[in-house]
This record gives structure tokens, sequence and C-alpha cells, in this order.
């Protein structure tokens, strides 16, 4: 019914398509012909249990781990993700569970770690003036509150610092991103905060892809839930059709009850 | 920094002596200490005192500014007085007893103490061994190359007259012992290597990634730093501080010696740390450390005035670098 209602353009094409993904380690098999799409502006939940092959799953993504079978389009093209780096080059940022940003460190300096905007003819001088500013616009633009820009990381709350780690894969012209428990550490307000912060991601024109646990923070986020049990991919609905109990009998297995 | 200012709380117009003491941090180390000297002797604040001091410090000023950077990058180089005298040695030679020019044996110094550098690298990054002990074990063998390279002999030395082509160039100890002016050109020489340190540290991308892979070594890898990289490069630009250094003090005593600045790494490790550099890396400032360099030699040109024996000097100059980290936990602690 749908394809008589729509024409070709307005039938929302995925950005990424994962097909038929297998990852074996060893004689381990973490992931078992699992198809995955994203589409854009979209919030994807994926949720499993321990050992479900969720972390495998970002990672093939994010270009860590290859897949030892199976095939990734990017914009309906075949693609290959090599290293981070190719998934940085197609617009897939990932921001670590374990946060990588340097404590000693300012705000500027965190957000543009390892890619410092330069001026001058020999590439190497750091444009202090674009960094600080550009830290400003970001952060604005996501309603980031720090206390100043110079603070150092150290003394920043777990909130601010999962802002300021999400924040700063924006300006890279980030597609997709991929979030590790992402409210894992936090508190309720800046569990708040961090959700908030996805949700104005997908106003920008991002696509999240987020691993979570937390069946409340799901529901209220994301647009699809896909459920990952023993490497297989057991479950893939809209918000809007399922409930927090049917995830959960998914993910444990037990949705003949 | 305009947009700052609506989150800086400060309502204070002048600053509290408090706040003085926080912020000033070894400078007003300095300035005590100064006041404190020419009070009790009056040679003390003269201008040729004041020079003379800066002279003095110039080779712990060249040096520690390597060391700033290889300890905000979370390393630490005890090979520094070693590899001073492995290129001040060789430079030495290659003028007094090969005939090489100033520029030419001054560029083979420096090179080979460069690459000596980036061995300490190199062996740290991928050999995996602390830092500590690669430079340790580099801070005995490259002095042992230099004994063997001037055969334990100062050079030129009068022993081996019939083998000189020469006394060192003129140049050569005008670097070391010169002025312009009034100013000794190796005080000149030390604030300009800490003014370009500043300017690597704090302007370019690697002085940045020095801090990064000193301050969380896997996020700075995550970020796409390459960390073994950065390790190197920073202990190649150290013994190409120190090859400097080391033409600096051949020039100031006319003379080289396989065994001069023995030691030499210790004050450079006080300089920094008394100028408030963080020794387990991503904090820091290279100014902080040329105050440190400063308030060692006020310290030791002043109780040397005062006629205090050498052995007392040591006790205090031990005892300062004690002194001043207990006064910095104690300013860290009141800051937060």
């Amino acid at each position: 019914m749908e394809t008589v209602l729509l024409t070709d353009e307005e039938v929302p094409q995925p950005i990424l398509v994962l097909k038929g993904i297998s990852k074996y380690f060893g004689g381990v098999h973490a992931l078992e012909d699992v198809d995955f799409e994203v589409y854009p502006q979209e919030i994807v939940a994926l949720v499993g249990d321990n050992g479900a092959g969720k972390s495998t799953l970002v990672k093939i993504i994010a270009g860590v781990h290859q897949p030892t079978k199976g095939q990734i389009f990017f914009l309906n093209q075949p693609v290959e993700i090599r290293n981070p780096h190719d998934a940085q080059a197609l617009g897939i940022e990932i921001v670590y569970q374990e946060l990588a940003l340097i404590e000693t460190r300012d705000v500027p300096a965190n957000f543009f770690l390892g890619r410092e905007p330069v001026k001058g003819r020999w590439g190497i001088f750091v444009d202090r003036k674009k960094m600080i500013e550009d830290t400003v616009r970001t952060l604005k633009e996501l309603g980031i509150v720090l206390p100043s820009l110079r603070t150092l990381v150290r003394y920043l709350s777990g909130g601010q610092r999962q802002a300021l780690a999400i924040g700063r894969v924006m300006p890279w012209g980030g597609r997709i991103i991929i979030m590790d428990e992402p409210t894992a550490a936090l508190g309720v307000k800046e569990s708040r905060r961090v959700l908030d912060l996805i949700l104005r991601l997908k106003e920008k024109g991002c696509s999240v892809i987020v691993i979570s646990h937390n069946m409340r923070h799901i529901f209220n986020v994301a647009d699809r839930i896909v459920v990952l049990r023993g490497g297989r991919k057991v479950g893939d609905k809209k918000k809007s059709e399922t409930t927090p109990d049917e995830i959960v009998k998914l993910i444990v297995g037990a949705e003949m009850l | 920094m305009a947009k700052d200012k609506e989150v800086t709380g400060s309502t204070a117009f002048l600053p509290s002596v408090r706040s003085i003491v926080l912020k000033g941090g070894s400078l007003v180390g300095v300035v005590a200490l100064s006041i404190a000297f020419a009070s009790f002797t009056p040679h003390f604040m003269t201008l040729s005192n004041w020079l003379n001091i800066l002279r003095q410090v110039s080779v712990v000023m060249i040096l520690a500014s390597a060391q700033t950077m290889v300890i905000i990058a979370g390393g630490i180089d005890l090979s520094v007085g070693s590899l001073l005298a492995l290129g001040g040695c060789l430079a030495a030679v290659a003028m007094s007893y090969w005939g090489w020019s100033f520029v030419l044996g001054s560029l083979l110094g420096i090179a080979i103490a460069t690459l000596a550098g980036l061995g300490n690298g190199v062996i740290i990054a991928k050999g995996k061994i602390p830092d500590f002990i690669a430079t340790l074990g580099m801070l005995g063998a490259l002095r042992g190359v230099s004994l063997l390279i001037t055969g334990g002999l100062p050079v030129p030395s009068h022993f081996t007259a019939t083998k000189l082509a020469g006394y060192l160039p003129q140049v050569l100890v005008f670097l070391g012992s010169g002025d312009l002016w009034v100013i000794p050109v190796p005080a000149a020489i030390g604030v300009g290597v800490v003014i370009i340190t500043w300017f690597i540290l704090s302007r370019t991308t690697f002085g940045r990634s020095l801090y990064a892979v000193g301050g969380n070594r896997e996020a700075a890898r995550a970020s796409g730093i390459d960390v073994d990289r950065v390790k190197v490069i920073v202990y190649g630009l150290a013994g190409l501080y120190c090859g400097a250094g080391g033409l600096v003090l051949v020039g100031r005593m006319n003379s080289a010696n396989a065994l001069m600045a023995e030691g030499i790494e210790l004050q450079t490790i006080a300089a920094v740390v008394i100028g408030g550099t963080n020794l387990s890396g991503g904090r820091g400032s290279v100014f902080g450390t040329l105050v440190g360099a400063i308030l060692m030699g006020v310290l030791s040109n002043g109780l040397n005035l005062l006629n205090v024996q050498p052995f007392w000097q040591r006790v205090v100059n031990g005892l300062l670098i004690i002194i001043v980290v207990l006064f910095d936990q104690w300013r860290r602690r009141l800051g937060e």
C-alpha cells in the first residue's frame, strides 16, 4: 500500500545497510547473518543481553572489526570500512563508553583532540580562534552548558563530560553517531540531558545508533529498536508498534510465554 | 577571551595577597628570595649580578625546556646531560682536531645529539620500555661514548698539541660567553629557546598532541594521534636542544670534556617541577620552568654572595624542591 502512495523520492532510503553480516572470532560466532539498517534522522536503539553481539556490530560499523561475511552499503554504494578513518570519512563517528577525553586539558582542546584546525602555510600552527569559536557555536547549537571553556575536563561532572564527548563529534559532519551506553554512569538529571542531546542531534540531521540497557531511556528517544540475542537479530520493531515488555521478552528469549 | 567573562565569577578588583601567592607560584618565591638577599648584601641587587645569574642558568634553561616537553608528554629524560656532553664533545673534537668549521662542527654535534635522542624515543616507543629505564641506560652509555671520543681528556688539550688543528672558533666562544650590548649571549639563547618551546607547546598541533599523550594515552590514540610517533619526535627534539645546549656550554668554558654537566638532569627536573609542571604528564608550561630555573639560580647565587658553605647549599637546594612541591600541592588543593 505504501508503494502506491509514495513516489520513489519520498520513500526514505536507508543511509547505511548491513546485509548478512557474520563475525567469527576463532570458533566463537559473535554475529550470525545479521541485517541492519539506519535511516536518515533516525535513532536506533540496539539492545540485547551481555554477549549478544551489540558491541561487535557497532565496531564493525565503526571500522574497528571487519565482518567475516556480509556486505555493507552506504547510500546504496557497497563500501568497505577497513579502519576507523574509513568510517570517519563516511561520517560515522563513535562516542566511546570510556569517554576518550583528556582530563588535564580544557574544553576546546578536548573538542578538537587530534584534529585541531590549522592555519598558515605549513599546516602545523593551531588556529586557536577558530577552535574557540567552533566550540562555542557547537555547544550552543546542542544546548550544552559548561561552566567555562577554560575549565579542565577533570572538573566537569559526568554528564558534562558525556555531553562534551558527544558534542565533539558534531563538527565533523557526523551523519551517523554511535553511542555505547551513554547514560550508564549518570544520574537521573544528567541522563535526561544526554537524552535531550541525542534528540537534538537527530533534529540536526544526524542518525544515532545507541546501545543501552535502560528501557525507559530507550523508549524515550528511540524510533526503532533492534534486538540481538546470541549473535542473531531476533527483533526489529518500531517504537510505536512494541512495548518494553515485548522487548524484554525478546532480549531474554521468552516471547512464547 | 571576552567570552569567558560571563562565567568566571571574580568580583574583587584588587587581588588579595593570598591570590597573588596562589597565582604567582614560584615567581613569588623569586621575588621574596630576591628581597631577602638584597637586604642582606648590597651586591645582590645589581645589574651585573642579575646578568650573571642569567648566564649561569642559561644551559639549565635550554635543557629544562626540552625536559618540560618530555615530561608534559608523560615521559622523563634522564639522559639530557649525557646528550649535551656527546654533542658538545663531538663538535669540539671536529672543530679542534679535524679542522672542521664552526658551522659544520656545530651541525655535527647537534645532529648526533638529535640522533641519540631519536634513539631514546625509538627504544621507548617500539621497545615498550619505561622512559625512566631507557634514558637511565642512555645516561650511562652516552657518557661512555663521550669519554671514548675525547679519550678522557679536555678538548682541546695540550697533551695532544701535535694533533691539534686549532683552538675552538671565536664564534663558539661568543655563543657561550659573549655579550650583546649588555645582554649575555647564552642568556639570550636560553630565553629564545624558552620562547620557541612555548610556541611549540601552545601553538602547534604537535605541542597539543604532547599534552594529549601525557594526559591520557588511550584517549589520544582513540582520537587518531600516533602516540609512538609523538614520543619519538619529542625525544629527538630533546636531543636537538641538548646538542644546542652543549655548544653553549663548550663556548662558555672554551673547552669541552666528557664529564661536563654531570647531574644536570636533576636540575632540569627540579626546574620543571618547581615551575608547576605535572610530573605525571598532561599539564604544565615552559614559562614556569623558566621561573623554576631562575629560582634555583637566584638561590645559589645569593647563598654564594652570603658566603654560605657549599655543603649547606646542597642541603638548601634539596629542601627547596621539597618545599616548592609541598607548596604547590597546597595551592592546588585551595584552587579546587
